[in-house]
């Protein structure tokens, strides 16, 4: 019973990392009917800003909300440079990119910091909480993270104009530009956030994966893989795949002996095969129809 | 993108090449013979891609399991199984022909966007599947199989390399034929049919599903040939080759050749060769960005790849003489 | 100050390489109604859509005194022209409530959108009963109301209405347009209404053009085109 906890809130602690990635994947999808393949990279790109400004002596929060800052204008600037320009290119084009984008970034984190495995702290410690070891700090630190992001995220959504706007924006691109919504900037707008929000995710899992130029992509599978489940369309859907996926992801791991241990991969890869072919809405996702 | 027409100048520069590829192992050292070798591999298996992708409209970001798959196939029989190495290409090709059907089915509900992350899914899988216990004893695991390097038949007058070549390069020749007859038959424009308007050629009586599994399954056969040929040259197989960066290697390569262009897949497999090593000359470190900084260009600059940007050429150089009239 | 609102002269519009209007010519009044009436296809709808920066279009189109070229979209909102596209353009996920306040996008100040919130449900009371409802359940008259309401939040100096009674029962139509000669008449807001149902546009409308394949035919007072014995045989059914 206390394994079965244990692995459960384990699994929500990772679960909330794949969470924050598929809150990005969704962002960007709802801005410009994208998947954005170079998410992890940007994450895992702004945790080694963030491990580079500690290295240069500032403290560990202030660290965290300028590396969110930065992330947020560097997500502003890819978009604005790369992908505005290919408003109207096929989709093809658009994933070439994003490989583009996933190379260069891989290749300069790896030129600038090496490829030696490094360690990230936590702002919350390693201690066991609660004493009996079901959970640890920063497990529970990443789940209150987790947790409150997805609170500020919500509140922007329904209380604010600008989300209105970029809700608006997601929505009907068209309408919102005749009621005046700026709807070039609403999708930098959503650029921007998605990169603070992976880089959120990066600084979160790093202390527990170390940091590494490859340390993203298997993340990013599980993110890809919550927020299939959850519904590409739809934000809540995703955090709540997210956390889904942790879950299982851990479940699996520990109670089914060879696939859970060695083929974890493999679960993310089935339940995105599956949720796409059987019900590719997912579990919160819009239902697409196609007119003939 | 224009299918094939096959103008008299289009054979006669095929035939050219052809000549000049036939006499290149009695002109160059061994070392460029088995990366030119390599390259030709990698252009079938991007042909295999182009096939899907280029041609029938599926992306694909996945066909490094299926060369993975070819790969291992040929070196289980030629390791395990002691089967003389010819004899692993058309059964690769056979295995990844019924993988790639089966993973076709499925497939067929996602559009787009959705099928390139499941094949994503399936390229960052593989690797974590080829080193798992259930089948180590079949893939060596970890560490992978190591093959024999065979020797030109028929005591023949060649080098390994010579020979691993030439039987290259006829395979080369067969299957890049065989895939401009299939996309010139029938069943060729209906699988381009697909491509263009699904909806349109399904109204037109094309079974859909049939189709597009079958594009999958052939699509599979060519990269999955290509993967044994590639077990028998690097005579290596292991789990590490095999993974997304590879994935994306496949796919870079198809855009920068020219999607839907049959000849360019070659272009592709040379890109693909030799430019990582070529960026690594130019900053070690930064190869990747590099590789990066190219591909974007080539999507502003001359997003029909190498390809197109040739037609355009040949185009304008055979407008010139109209002009002069 | 003059009378005309909007002028255009020599409007063409393109979708890709075709041209579907070939040199426009006319005048919106200010504190008018004005129809564009034609058949399916005759190039009303592009006539809306090029006036609101959707399609590319040449030709000179003065609005408020200013010329308009090759404006944004958005600007144009920005300027004060309120597009009612063609299929309501209503944002169905979202609540009555928030469609109405995202036709306030251009605007600034709270108090103000809050009373013309209230202004709107004043209009539509059914808005008031669907505040909180998903606009995409509503029924077609109703997605029109709203249509119309949002708008109406842009205290829009032009409203650009692009067949206001499509799809809706008889009933419901003349409810609409009873709406949209109050708005008219009490509130002076200026209308560009672009309809297939010649009866009802000509009967909220000053004046009207008769557009048939991309070129206007004719033009003049409301009345003048209804009694015209060849809008009467093909649009109007007598």
């Amino acid at each position: 019973m206390e394994l079965l906890l244990h692995q459960v809130f384990a699994g929500l602690s990772t679960g909330g990392i794949y969470a924050c990635m598929a809150l990005s994947i969704v962002m960007i999808y709802q801005a410009i009917d994208q998947l954005n393949f170079a998410q992890g990279e940007m994450a895992m790109f702004s945790t080694f800003v963030a491990w580079q400004i500690l290295q240069w002596g500032l403290p560990y929060w202030p660290t965290f909300f300028l590396t969110i800052a930065l992330s947020f204008l560097g997500g502003i600037v890819i978009e604005r440079v790369v992908f505005k320009p290919l408003k109207n290119a096929p989709a093809l084009s658009h994933v070439v990119i994003f490989i583009a984008i996933f190379a260069i970034l891989n290749s300069c984190a790896g030129f600038v910091w090496d490829f030696t495995i490094k360690s990230f702290p936590s702002p919350f410690g390693t201690q066991p909480l609660f004493g009996n070891g079901i959970i640890s700090s920063h497990d529970a630190g990443m789940i209150g993270v987790t947790t409150v992001l997805l609170l500020l995220l919500y509140v922007f959504f329904r209380f604010t104009r600008v989300g209105l706007a970029m809700r608006a924006t997601a929505e009907n691109p068209e309408s919102a530009r005749l009621v005046g919504v700026r709807v070039g900037w609403m999708i930098a707008l959503g650029w921007g956030m998605a990169a603070a929000i992976g880089a959120v995710a990066g600084m979160m899992i790093a202390p527990v994966v170390f940091l590494e130029p490859n340390m993203m992509l298997s993340i990013l599978l599980y993110g890809f893989a919550g927020a299939v489940v959850g519904g590409l369309t739809s934000p809540f859907g995703a955090v709540v795949g997210g956390f889904s996926v942790g879950v299982i992801e851990n479940l699996a791991g520990t109670f089914i002996p060879i696939v859970g241990r060695e083929l974890k991969l493999t679960i993310a890869l089935t339940l995105i095969v599956a949720v796409l072919t059987v019900r590719p809405s997912g579990l919160f996702g819009r239902v697409l129809v196609t007119r003939v | 993108m224009p299918t094939l027409d096959y103008s008299r100048s289009t054979v006669l520069l095929a035939i050219a090449a052809l000549v000049v590829a036939a006499l290149l192992p009695f002109a160059v050292k061994n070392f460029i013979l088995f990366q030119l070798t390599l390259a030709m591999i990698y252009g079938i298996a991007i042909l295999g891609l182009n096939l899907l992708t280029g041609f029938n409209g599926q992306f694909s970001l996945g066909h490094s399991a299926f060369f993975a798959i070819g790969a291992y196939t040929a070196a289980i029989m030629m390791d395990r199984f002691d089967i003389a190495y010819y004899w692993t290409l058309p059964t690769a090709g056979a295995v990844c022909l019924v993988f790639g059907f089966l993973f076709g089915l499925p497939a067929l509900r996602l559009q787009g966007i959705y099928l390139a992350l499941a094949t994503f899914s399936l390229a960052v899988a593989t690797p974590q599947i080829l080193k798992s216990s259930p089948l180590e004893p079949w893939t060596g695991g970890v560490q992978g199989i190591v093959v024999i390097k065979p020797n030109a038949p028929f005591g023949l007058p060649l080098s390994s390399d010579q020979w691993l070549y030439y039987l290259t390069l006829a395979a080369v020749v067969l299957m890049f034929a065989a895939a401009a007859n299939l996309i010139n038959s029938r069943t060729g424009r209906a699988i381009v049919a697909i491509r263009d308007n699904p909806i349109a050629a399904r109204a037109m009586g094309i079974d859909l599903g049939l189709y597009k599994s079958m594009t999958f399954g052939v699509s599979a056969f060519y990269t999955g040939v290509a993967g044994a040929l590639g077990a028998i040259v690097i005579q290596f197989v292991a789990p590490d080759s095999f993974t997304f960066a590879f994935a994306i290697g496949l796919f870079v390569g198809l855009v920068v050749g020219g999607v839907g262009s049959i000849p360019g897949a070659l272009f592709g497999g040379l890109f693909v060769l030799f430019v990582p090593n070529i960026a690594e000359q130019f900053s070690k470190g930064l190869a990747g960005a590099v590789y990066g900084i190219i591909l974007i260009l080539v999507i502003y600059l001359m997003p029909s790849g190498a390809a197109g940007l040739v037609r355009l050429i040949v185009s304008r150089i055979a407008r010139k003489p109209a002009q002069q009239n | 100050m003059s009378n005309i609102l909007l002028s255009a002269r020599n409007l063409c519009a393109f979708y890709g390489a075709t041209r579907v209007l070939h040199g426009l010519d006319f005048d919106i009044e200010r504190g008018g109604v004005t129809a564009f009436l034609g058949a399916n296809g005759a190039g009303k709808t592009s006539t809306l859509r090029a006036l609101s920066g959707m399609i590319e279009m040449t030709g000179d189109v003065s609005f408020a005194g200013q010329r308009l070229r090759g404006s944004s979209t958005e600007k144009l909102a920005w300027l004060g022209i309120a597009h009612v596209p063609e299929g309501r353009g209503t944002f169905s996920r979202m609540t009555t409530e928030e469609n109405l306040q995202l036709g306030a996008m251009t605007r600034g100040n709270r108090a103000n959108i809050s009373a013309d919130i209230s202004r709107v449900y004043g209009y539509f009371p059914k808005l008031r009963e669907r505040a909180r409802q998903q606009a995409g359940t509503m029924s077609g008259g109703e997605q029109q109301m709203l249509a119309i309401g949002r708008a109406l939040m842009m205290r829009p100096r032009l409203m650009l209405l692009d067949e206001p009674s499509f799809g809706l029962a008889p009933i419901i139509v003349e409810e609409v347009y009873a709406i949209l000669r109050k708005l008219n008449e009490d509130d002076g807001v200026s209308m560009l209404l672009v309809e297939q149902n010649a009866t009802a546009a000509l009967a909220l409308a000053h004046h009207a053009y008769l557009i048939e394949t991309g070129e206007i035919v004719l033009g003049g007072t409301a009345q003048e085109i209804g009694r015209d014995e060849n809008v009467r045989r093909a649009y109007l059914g007598y």
